[in-house]
């Protein structure tokens, strides 16, 4: 090609006239996406219709739906109840069991209820009539039956991490929760449940809480209840080895069925899928605005109300098809969580298109930033200190190395302090500390409060409350359960009160004012967090939007419990 | 911001850039299926960001919105991989052969699709609309000399692409 031709052409095309069918053509289409533009959850399928790869579709949105939630449970719905060894034996031994799956509080109706026989399952509904799943562990398969149209779904289950057989994988569960010693069990003596006596035991470790009721003579669970940051799952109606007929697991489809594939990609996990299904969600299901929460008792019952959503929009079925599996496609992102800590919903009454309202925010493995999508569904990598919301202790804190004796005669630890100052002027402080070192032969643990007129109010180790007493203003004693910490359980968690009063209040315009800063005990990390209560006629002065400010933070090799003093810029509101 | 808002900027913004877009998508994609698709995008592309085209800064979005969906136009054409494909454009197999002008100017096209944001940018308002440089130094926030820089650059590049399609 001649050096000057590229020039040539483009400046051809540029002087090229427009033919008036293409004014005309962007003309008709800019109305038409106005008159979109009355019904929001329209848009989606604009797109979906630009998409021009054709995802082979299955069966009804409800059923895809209920697929994925379901999924969840897999190979895990009886592991909760390995945690006492005389309650799982039974379970281990079992060669088939029945049980009925409940998401969220009691007052859901949406049950689940599985027979499960080796690595088969098979999986109803009690909110979707004329279908059942079967699902094989063993060869990572999944199989909707929807009797109404005489239809087949085959899901793949290959792109999910650690999947095992179900027995497998409770034994798995078995000796990783006996290995941890984060987990332990406390037995809560007989309850009774529906008339009937039941042993309850609570087991609990940092990311999830079980109580397991068991029968008294026999010494098998009945119930399950698990609570994990984002969730809360019941067991219930437990009963092993039940006589199950082996050809309710099968796999054989009749011949007059249609088999499709689900196109659902297990092996996708990403924030972009999810994003669309939160499109999907505000758009077709809430009608413009975003739903109080997505938890997974939600999306169970999200099915009817997405399938009117679906039929006000006046979709062809394929398109509903499309749009069903774009929402189940995302919702694997949130179901299959593999981001640190927990993942934060904040959508309650946001509109889709809001960009100032964040509305979902989570941090991905080892980043060290937050990704925080908004309202109109824009992401931002954000700092843990300029998140809407502080960010619970537990989920912040470091993995502790444990709790470990030395020659010294104090205690050390890190300290993480919230400030939450309130309308009347006073500040609730919740310290929160994690110990790492203290001296042999003694469990008493002296602390002292930074103003002699502060309260302390509870001390609680890992949730449960400790003994304390009150040696002099503002200086405590602390019995500390040796036991406990040299098992690992070493965060301390201390509320007590002060007045804003105690505080300087510093004679400058807009400075407000200032605090001595000290920890409880020496600490070689410390960190103090102010917030405001949205009544507390304050606002902070350098930026008034902000929710809560991080005024100060130290870290030292070598343990302090003086840092001096540090300003808390705030103001009263106009 | 609030829906209602948002509609209204919408239709202000599309009202003001419509015939720019025809003119601009169309001189981009020289093809009617194209075309539409680019538009769509486009018309797209605004209703997500409409929050942005709400000021001053407003052209500069919409040269973005559409110049991005000109590149997913093409990518759904040619696909994700941006190799030119042969069989759709027509061009001949034996690499001696001519391409016919409409060819070449296709392939031109895919080739400025594929432009970084900047360059792409550049040629539009140097060749398509025919601004002069100093017209697009203010446009683009930078000097004259800079916008020689991103033209000879995307030129170049352009030239490197379609080498040995013709003489």
């Amino acid at each position: 090609m001649k050096p000057d031709s590229i020039e040539k052409i483009l400046n051809k095309l540029g002087t090229e006239d427009v033919p008036p069918e293409a004014r005309q053509i962007a003309q008709k289409m800019s109305e038409d996406f106005s008159k979109t533009l009355i019904r929001p959850r329209q848009h989606i399928f604009l797109e979906y219709i630009m998409k021009s790869k054709i995802t082979k579709l299955a069966a009804a949105a409800v059923i895809i739906v209920a697929v994925l939630v379901g999924l969840h449970f897999v190979g895990n719905p009886l592991a909760p109840t390995v945690t006492w060894a005389k309650v799982i034996q039974p379970i281990l031994n079992a060669q088939t069991a029945t049980l009925d799956i409940l998401i969220g509080s009691q007052e859901n109706q949406h049950v689940i209820h599985d027979e499960v026989m080796g690595s088969r399952i098979r999986r109803t509904f009690s909110d979707v009539n004329h279908s059942e799943i079967i699902i094989d562990l063993e060869q990572q398969k999944m199989l909707t039956f929807e009797h109404a149209t005489k239809t087949a779904v085959f899901i793949e289950l290959g792109g999910l991490d650690n999947f095992k057989n179900y027995l497998e994988e409770l034994q798995d569960l078995i000796i990783r929760l006996q290995d941890n010693p984060d987990f332990q069990v406390e037995d809560r003596g007989l309850q009774k449940i529906e008339g009937r006596d039941h042993i309850v035991f609570v087991a609990e470790s940092q990311k999830e809480t079980i109580t397991i009721w068991a029968d008294p003579e026999t010494a098998l669970p009945t119930r399950i209840e698990q609570k994990t940051p984002n969730m809360q799952i019941v067991c219930d109606n437990l009963q092993f080895d039940v006589v199950l007929d082996e050809s309710r697991f099968s796999m054989k489809v009749p011949d007059d069925y249609t088999i499709q594939n689900a196109g659902i990609d297990f092996r996708k996990n990403n924030e972009s899928d999810f994003i669309e299904t939160l499109r999907i969600w505000a758009e077709i299901i809430e009608d413009g605005h975003f739903p109080d929460s997505i938890n997974l008792e939600d999306v169970v019952k999200v099915g009817p109300k997405f399938e009117q959503g679906l039929k006000r929009a006046n979709l062809t079925e394929q398109q509903q098809l499309k749009v069903a599996t774009r929402f189940g496609q995302g919702l694997v992102f949130i179901r299959f969580f593999k981001g640190q800590g927990k993942w934060h919903w904040n959508g309650v009454g946001v509109e889709l298109g809001d960009a100032e309202t964040p509305i979902f925010w989570y941090r991905p493995e080892d980043s060290e930033t937050y990704r925080v999508i908004y309202g109109d569904l824009h992401v931002e990598d954000v700092a843990p200190e300029g998140l809407p919301e502080p960010i619970p202790a537990e989920e912040t804190a470091e993995a502790s190395i444990g709790y470990q004796k030395w020659s010294k005669s104090e205690f050390v630890g890190t300290q993480e302090d919230l400030w939450y100052i309130e309308a009347s002027g006073d500040i609730g402080v919740r310290s929160d500390l994690t110990l790492l070192k203290g001296p042999e032969g003694t469990n008493v643990i002296p602390i002292s409060l930074p103003y002699a007129g502060g309260k302390l109010t509870s001390v609680t180790l890992d949730k449960v409350a400790i003994p304390f007493r009150q040696m002099d203003t503002g200086r405590y004693e602390l019995e500390l359960p040796l036991e406990k910490l040299f098992a690992g359980q070493t965060k301390i968690r201390c509320k007590w009160t002060l007045s804003l009063d105690m505080l300087e209040k510093v004679d400058k315009v807009d400075y407000g004012y200032r605090t001595v800063l000290k920890s409880l005990i020496p600490v070689v990390s410390y960190r103090l967090r102010v917030s405001l209560a949205p009544d507390s006629g304050f606002e902070f002065t350098k930026d008034t939007s902000k929710k809560w400010i991080v005024p100060f933070t130290f870290n030292a090799p070598n343990p302090h419990d003086h840092f001096g003093s540090c300003g808390i810029q705030i103001r009263k509101r106009d | 911001m609030k829906y209602s808002k948002r509609a209204e900027i919408f239709r202000q913004v599309k009202a003001d850039y419509i015939d720019f877009l025809s003119s601009v998508l169309w001189k981009l994609t020289g093809d009617r299926e194209l075309f539409t698709e680019a538009m769509q995008y486009s018309l797209l592309g605004m209703w997500r960001h409409v929050e942005k085209l709400n000021g001053r800064q407003a052209g500069s979005y919409i040269y973005r919105i559409a110049l991005t969906a000109n590149s997913k136009a093409w990518r759904n054409r040619v696909g994700r991989n941006s190799q030119i494909n042969e069989s759709h454009l027509g061009v001949a197999e034996s690499p001696d052969e001519k391409v016919t002008n409409s060819e070449l100017a296709a392939k031109v096209r895919q080739a400025v699709a594929q432009l970084p944001a900047k360059q792409s940018k550049a040629i539009v308002m140097r060749y398509f609309q025919q601004q002069d440089y100093s017209d697009i130094a203010l446009q683009l926030n930078c000097t004259q000399a800079g916008v020689r820089s991103h033209v000879s650059r995307a030129i170049a590049t352009l030239r490197n692409k379609l080498a040995g399609l013709t003489d």
